[in-house]
């Protein structure tokens, strides 16, 4: 293996809040991941997925242990613009149609304007939205403005995508299209992926390895290998070792609270 | 069908305020409307005299219908003629012929043309008869004084002789009639004695058979024919009045027929069988009810009686406080319609060429109004970013700019124009003070709003701004100044409003002379409060319209704003 591209050592996350009762979010936390990985997170909610992304985009600073994102800080990696990150949210600007949402990024790393057209048309027509590339926000739906959000974070080709939930407002058929063509764009981009998901089937399609987590304090639970073959495609789906491997996931998930 | 919608509660509202401005209005005129009701000065006087008799027929003599002959007594020469009279209905017959009447001459042409007749002393008070009939003297005086430049005079009819000064008027030779208005061709004089102006200072319009045009000239409403007899009574028999109250040799008080009398009545007169009594021999106990105390007791068998006193008859302003409401001349708040009324006439005084036209007015008001809000924009916005970016400067700042809101106003103005003329500033014709004034009031609401809304950025837009790598300008470009959208607008509609107050009231300093602000105090000054009201409905109009047309930008501008 080559060096890691992520790297979370004895990470701790306590939130203070008002008063003694702190919150621990994350206690010991140690992953290293190499690049072109696709890692999956699953674990209940409140686990504190979303605040390991945060850590590691440097939107949260670890209250101990150490985060190395490409042998830099994560502060120096975001100065870099490493990161595409999609929020739980779609969190789009309203004042922006849904082309100029996408052209955001490019538009703050001075990217030329033909050059911010030509992306941000071909990225809508990835996620299916070339017809909507006029509108604002507030005429999408959910699931449509949530697809705008993924084409933003793809729009400059950043090294590292963190990805939080983002086809949780997806319908089952366009879910399983964008998962499609997630892969292919990873696989093309040779980006390394971390990626949030509630969904077993999901974890195990997508990941290379599947981080299960359990809650109060978060932890790491496990971490399962998913030597399924690349590429995958539909098929992928119906062979024995997906339901195997689905099957450990789940299992692993019920250990996280049988834990305590 | 939308925009019937949208006008609706405004039009609802509208009628809601022009319904609500009656009981407003009158509970604001209420207390002045009471006063003129309850102000005995501004009662009408009602003179009760003895009725002379209709004809001169020495033995039988009629009186009018409205005479109550079965209470009174027959008088001659304030001595009552006792039992020598026989009371039949509607008439009086006399047991012997006595001389009724004592003419006084009475000069002037007999010859089917003449009008105007004349005596020697003044003699208002004597009945004056045509042939032996009584004339009934009523007449209409102009409700207009003569001020040397007046020309015209208003009456209710134009029916009847006209009579100004002793003289009957000719109509195309002295006057010409307009509606009901009387003009005359040449202006009224004005009465320039120092004693109190008699009626006859004013046209007068002959109402009955005869009125008099002055102290010693009479003018009859229709020529006597020729060959008629013209007598004014120098001494003269009429019906007086007894006052009730039993006569018993114990009784000393007694009633006049006619309650409310007026207390300091010079001309009442009051006799005990043939004597007239002084003011000093009786007492009037109780005016409202019209009951009088004799000093001395009046033997059984005599009468008391009176032939003239005066009672208060009706306030002057009408029978009800609510009458006397709407007759007041000026209402504290004018009533809604009047208001209305008087728009058309307000805005067409002045030609649009006038500077005085209110439109002008209006419109110079508004670019001082524009321009403070521009002013204030800017200052407001500067110190919004300045704030944002480094809060120890808002907390240095941030008091001072609210202590500058405290300092009044109305002191500031004066200042400011003092110092502007020190500059070379001319007020006259500037818009600076209004722009100062209103930038001055406007910057406030919109430094606060701007750095409310500059900070109030939802958080993940935030986090993705880092996400990229954002600069602070860029963050602050393409972020936080969109965000700042949905309050600076409600800020600029305040901001608006004050910046509109700011250049009213710059405009009250009476050296700039423009601008609605001036035309307010003007109106205030000469206690115009109808005027007034009119200034403040246009105000309230372009307040109205200038809030509604930031709201119309900041749906063209920020059309996103409504969406969160
Ligand atoms: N800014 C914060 N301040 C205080 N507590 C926080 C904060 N952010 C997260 N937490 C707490 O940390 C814990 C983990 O939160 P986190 O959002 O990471 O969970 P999650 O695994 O993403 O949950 P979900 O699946 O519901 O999104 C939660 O208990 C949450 O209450
Ligand atoms: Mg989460």
């Amino acid at each position: 293996m080559n060096t890691p591209i992520i790297a979370f050592q004895e990470v701790d996350k306590v939130f203070a809040s008002r008063g003694s009762n702190h919150l621990v979010a994350l206690e010991h936390v140690n992953l290293s991941i190499v690049p072109e990985e696709f890692i999956a997170f699953i674990g209940p909610s409140g686990c504190g997925k979303t605040t390991l992304l945060r850590l590691a985009a440097d939107l949260e600073q670890p209250t101990s242990g150490r985060i190395t994102i490409k042998e830099k800080t994560p502060e120096q990696a975001r100065l870099d613009r490493d990161y595409g990150y999609v929020f739980q949210d779609p969190v789009l600007y309203e004042w922006r149609t849904v082309e100029q949402n996408v052209q955001l990024p490019l538009e703050i790393m001075g990217v030329p304007k033909p050059k911010r057209e030509t992306r941000a048309h071909h990225l809508l027509g990835l996620v299916g939205l070339s017809e909507f590339s006029h509108h604002y926000p507030w005429q999408l739906s959910g699931g449509m403005q949530q697809r705008v959000s993924i084409a933003r974070a793809l729009s400059f080709s950043p090294s590292i995508l963190l990805m939080d939930e983002p086809f949780g407002a997806l319908d089952e058929i366009t879910r399983e299209q964008m998962q499609l063509e997630l892969l292919r764009i990873w696989r093309n981009l040779k980006t390394t992926v971390l990626f949030v998901t509630h969904s077993i089937p999901e974890a195990v399609f997508l990941s290379t390895r599947t981080v299960v987590m359990s809650p109060r304090p978060g932890r790491i639970h496990e971490i399962i290998e998913i030597d399924l073959p690349q590429p995958r495609t539909v098929e992928t789906r119906e062979c024995e070792r997906f339901f195997e491997l689905t099957t450990v996931v789940r299992e692993s998930l019920r250990g996280t609270e049988n834990g305590h | 069908m939308k925009r019937i919608r949208n006008t609706a509660p405004l039009l609802v509202v509208l009628a809601g305020l022009f319904v609500l401005g009656y009981p407003m209005a009158f509970l604001l005129g209420y207390p002045q409307a009471k006063n003129n009701f309850e102000d005995r000065n501004r009662w009408i006087q009602r003179v009760i005299k003895a009725a002379p008799p209709l004809n001169l027929d020495s033995t039988t003599l009629r009186f009018d219908a409205a005479a109550d002959l079965s209470n009174g007594l027959l008088v001659r020469d304030g001595t009552p003629l006792a039992d020598r009279y026989q009371i039949e209905p509607g008439k009086i017959k006399l047991s012997q012929p006595i001389p009724l009447i004592v003419p006084v001459g009475v000069e002037g042409l007999v010859d089917g043309q003449n009008r105007l007749f004349h005596v020697a002393t003044a003699e208002r008070e004597r009945p004056l008869y045509l042939n032996g009939k009584l004339m009934t003297m009523a007449y209409e005086v102009a409700p207009e004084k003569p001020d040397g430049q007046r020309e015209t005079f208003t009456f209710t009819d134009t029916k009847g002789v006209f009579v100004f000064r002793g003289k009957w008027l000719q109509l195309g030779k002295d006057y010409a009639l307009d509606g009901d208005t009387l003009r005359l061709y040449e202006p009224a004089p004005l009465w320039l004695e120092l004693r109190a102006e008699p009626e006859w200072a004013r046209p007068l319009r002959v109402t009955g058979d005869y009125a008099w045009a002055d102290d010693k000239t009479i003018v009859l409403q229709e020529p006597p024919p020729p060959g008629s007899e013209i007598v004014l009574g120098e001494s003269t028999v009429t019906w007086a009045e007894k006052l009730r109250g039993p006569i018993d040799g114990a009784n000393r008080t007694f009633a006049f027929s006619h309650g409310d009398l007026v207390p300091d009545d010079a001309t009442r007169r009051l006799f005990v069988g043939n004597r007239q009594l002084s003011p000093q021999e009786y007492l009037i106990t109780d005016a409202k009810q019209g009951t009088v105390v004799l000093k001395e007791t009046p033997p059984p068998g005599s009468i008391v009686w009176t032939d003239w006193y005066t009672i208060y008859d009706h306030p002057t302003c009408g029978t009800t406080v609510l009458q006397c409401f709407f007759s007041l001349p000026q209402h504290p708040m004018p009533l809604p319609h009047e208001i209305i009324a008087r728009i058309p006439s307000f805005v067409m005084r002045y030609d649009f060429q006038s500077e005085r036209n209110v439109v002008r007015e209006a419109i110079y008001t508004a670019q001082g109004t524009l321009v403070a809000l521009l002013l204030g924009s800017i200052v407001g916005m500067t110190f919004a970013v300045l704030f944002v970016l480094a809060v120890p400067l808002e907390r240095a700042l941030l008091p001072w700019v609210i202590a500058s809101q405290t300092v009044p106003i109305i002191a500031l103005v004066p200042m400011l124009v003092l110092i502007l003329a020190q500059f070379g500033v001319q007020i006259q014709s500037s818009r600076l003070p209004s722009a100062l004034i209103g930038g001055y009031l406007s910057f406030f609401p919109i430094t606060v709003g701007m750095t409310k809304g500059l900070r109030s950025v939802d958080p993940l837009k935030l986090d993705l701004m880092r996400s990229y790598g954002a600069t602070r300008p860029q963050e602050f470009m393409k972020l936080r100044f969109y965000a700042a959208m949905s309050y600076l607008f409600p800020s600029l509609k305040v901001g608006v409003a004050v910046s509109l107050l700011g250049a009213l009231i710059s405009e009250t300093e009476t050296s700039n002379a423009k601008g609605l602000g001036f035309a307010i105090l003007g109106q205030v000054q000469a206690g115009n409060v109808a005027d007034l009201w009119v200034l403040f409905l246009v105000t309230a109009a372009m307040g109205i319209l200038f809030v509604s047309v930031v709201g119309w930008l900041e749906k063209l501008i920020a059309p996103w704003v409504r969406k969160l």
